[in-house]
């Protein structure tokens, strides 16, 4: 076991390189750099003309001239220390904008992984065990239904209704007079009763696709063999669903709970954008418009370092609930 | 048990479980599937009744509707099935089958094994977790006396380190010994009733032959019933002591063991008895003796069910009417316009 975390750890560190090669490529694909985004801003926005000599020197000042491997060791070793560098496009340093960030997107997305789970997995338990009822029915329309609605479509729905019904405007997490405000009990408060509609916005694709996951595992689980001889046994209906099929059916669910981390942020940008949430979302896709590299770079990072723990602590789950794998494990 | 208590319960052949006029028909979308069909049989305390009979003759089901565990979207349309429990007479088939009732019966009076021993038990629960289960929820004991108490079924059911074995799961174990940790959990409460559906056919034949050994041993050692589900005949004769065969939903015979291969009366009995593999050959056999193939029990047509491959049927007869089960003679009961 102590083997096996180790060699994930490891595991982790090389797929982490990767990963920065990939984030790093991807940021230079387009063409141009962010001298070159910026030139053309400058000229489309305000008309100005930038002179030769002067592209050239920001060029040197944003150390955007040198070969790709030379920015890309430079980015690396800033980062490898813990040093994130500074936005070119907004002249701040990283870590300050993502620190800013960051906080609440993890909470938002920890929120949404709450609703999801809180709302799928009763749902689609119900739904395997009435199968064709008319429950069933309903939770499968509402599964495809949350599908099939893109968020940005479901969010401006919910703002409206809320708007409507609760008679609170909701876009952003704040309130205007909060905005700006520092921490109070009020921020809070005001903080909270915002959260429903990212929450439910974000969280609902994936709760409908549990409930999909959910109905046909157990499904599957139900019909095994050893539920009829637990059955046989003289257990009680509900205590047998719950120790033996929702268990084994449970288990590949869980075991993938860290991968809705990254389906979480990337599917929260676009609502964020729409709802105006201060998350990394936003940031993340403005910096990747701008070619701002040390911003795209480390949210990205960032991300990933996120979807790697998060498969990591999953992995480490799927060993301490299912002895089969713990064996398999211990076996290599 | 001393012996004079022993030699009460020899005496007295007192009839543990009753089943009569039994139907168990399946509502499916293309119709009703009647999978038992007006099966009526009898079995005694520490007897050993065999069913045999083609695959999809019902043989599973009748188990399963005894236990009441009959899945979606079967259903118990008719017929009593009588437990006789200590001076009472109560009718399983009257049970509302997730109730209170059945389910202080199920592991407790009526235990059941099944025929895959690969997937029977659970993949992520100890099998020692799962034996304990069975005893805490029918015996008034504590945790520690129920692992006591499973360590002693292992040993008994002849798993040779009881201590280690308690604790592994059932992927740690082999076929046979997962079928022996199925017994073990079976009889962990003493039941009066044991039905094995198939015990060994998904085994190698050596395994076969040693769970047969075993459950023989341990019918003499507790002193339950069983009721045995097989294609194999073979089986049957080794530890039966009475054989009802069935036939697509029907019982067609009913008889001791050495009647049923003695002296058999229905013509399918007749020819099943000839496909008895020779010693030596694989045991399970297909039963290529009788020509043709089971009908789907769907929109059955009337008359016998065994008429389109019977060698005696006899047009005007056998495809009018549907024969009824006659005690011929002393505890032999055929149906068959044969013996009238
Ligand atoms: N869950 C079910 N749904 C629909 N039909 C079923 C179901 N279980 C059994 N049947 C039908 O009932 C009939 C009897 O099945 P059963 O399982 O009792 O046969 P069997 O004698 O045990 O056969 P085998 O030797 O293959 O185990 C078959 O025609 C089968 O198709
Ligand atoms: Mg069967």
């Amino acid at each position: 076991m102590l083997f096996y975390v180790i060699r994930r750890l490891l595991y982790m560190i090389i797929i982490l390189f990767l990963l920065s090669v990939v984030a790093f490529i991807i940021i230079q694909l387009p063409p141009g750099d962010y001298v070159s985004a910026y030139v053309a801003e400058m000229q489309s926005m305000r008309g100005e003309r930038l002179a030769e000599e002067e592209i050239i020197a920001l060029r040197k000042v944003y150390g955007v001239d040198r070969p790709m491997y030379v920015q890309y060791s430079k980015w690396l070793w800033k980062l490898s220390h813990g040093n994130f560098g500074m936005s070119l496009q907004l002249q701040r340093p990283v870590i300050d904008l993502i620190a800013e960030r960051l906080p609440l997107t993890v909470l938002i997305c920890i929120l949404a992984t709450i609703f999801t789970y809180a709302v799928g997995m009763p749902i689609g338990i119900y739904s395997a065990i009435r199968q064709y009822s008319i429950g069933d029915y309903f939770s499968t329309v509402f599964g495809f239904i949350g599908l099939a609605v893109p968020n940005f479509l479901l969010a401006l729905i919910l703002m409206f209704l809320f708007y409507k019904y609760f008679g609170f405007s909701i876009g952003g997490l704040f309130s205007l007079q909060y905005m700006d405000a520092s921490w109070s009990a009020g921020k809070f408060i005001d903080m909270f009763k915002h959260l429903p509609i990212p929450v439910i916005v974000i969280g609902t694709p994936g709760a409908a696709a549990l409930i999909r996951t959910m109905r046909g595992c157990l499904l599957d689980e139900l019909r095994k063999q050893y539920v009829i001889t637990a059955r046989a046994k003289g257990l009680e209906e509900r205590t047998l669903l719950f120790k033996y099929p929702v268990r084994v059916a449970i288990n590949p669910i869980i075991s993938t709970i860290g991968w809705t981390l990254p389906w979480l942020i990337s599917g929260g940008t676009i609502t964020s954008i729409v709802l105006g949430l201060p998350t990394t979302g936003p940031l993340l896709f403005e910096a990747l418009l701008k070619q701002d590299m040390e911003l795209a770079g480390s949210i990205l990072m960032i991300l990933s370092f996120l979807t790697v723990i998060g498969t990591f602590i999953s992995d480490i789950l799927l060993v301490l609930l299912d002895p089969r794998i713990r064996y398999e494990k211990s076996a290599v | 048990m001393d012996f004079e208590n022993k030699t009460i319960l020899n005496n007295k052949n007192i009839t543990l479980l009753q089943v009569k006029n039994l139907k168990v028909y399946f509502y499916l979308e293309e119709g009703i599937l009647k999978a038992v069909d007006d099966v009526s049989f009898d079995i005694g305390r520490k007897k050993v009744l065999g069913i045999v009979g083609e695959s999809g003759c019902g043989k599973s089901v009748t188990a399963q509707s005894i236990l009441r565990i009959v899945p979606h979207p079967g259903r118990t349309v008719e017929g009593e099935i009588l437990l006789h429990q200590n001076g009472n007479l109560v009718d399983l088939a009257r049970l509302n089958p997730s109730g209170r009732e059945i389910r202080a019966i199920r592991g407790k009076e009526i235990a059941m094994i099944f025929q895959e021993p690969m997937t029977s038990l659970s993949p992520i629960h100890t099998i020692g977790n799962q034996i304990m289960e069975a005893v805490l929820l029918h015996r008034d004991i504590s945790q520690s006396e129920a692992r006591e108490l499973t360590l002693e079924m292992l040993y008994k059911v002849g798993i040779s380190n009881p201590h280690q074995r308690i604790d592994e799961y059932s992927y740690q174990l082999s076929g046979g010994l997962r079928q022996r940790a199925m017994i073990a959990m079976a009889l962990s409460c003493n039941p009066s009733l044991l039905i094995a559906d198939e015990p060994t056919t998904a085994l190698d034949v050596t395994v076969q032959a040693q769970i047969l050994e075993l459950m023989k041993e341990l019918q003499r050692e507790f002193g339950m019933s069983i009721i045995y589900i097989t294609h194999n005949l073979g089986v049957i004769a080794e530890i039966s002591d009475e054989v009802l065969v069935m036939y697509l939903g029907k019982a067609i015979e009913h008889a001791n063991i050495d009647e049923i291969f003695h002296n058999p009366l229905h013509p399918y009995t007749i020819g099943l008895l000839k496909s008895i593999p020779k010693v030596g050959k694989k045991a399970r056999t297909r039963l290529e003796a009788i020509k043709g193939i089971v009908p789907p029990p769907l929109d059955l047509p009337r008359g016998c069910r065994f008429y389109q491959r019977c060698r005696e049927a006899k047009e005007g007869i056998c495809n009018v009417d549907n024969p009824s089960l006659i005690e011929v003679t002393k505890g032999h009961r055929v149906s068959c316009f044969l013996y009238k």
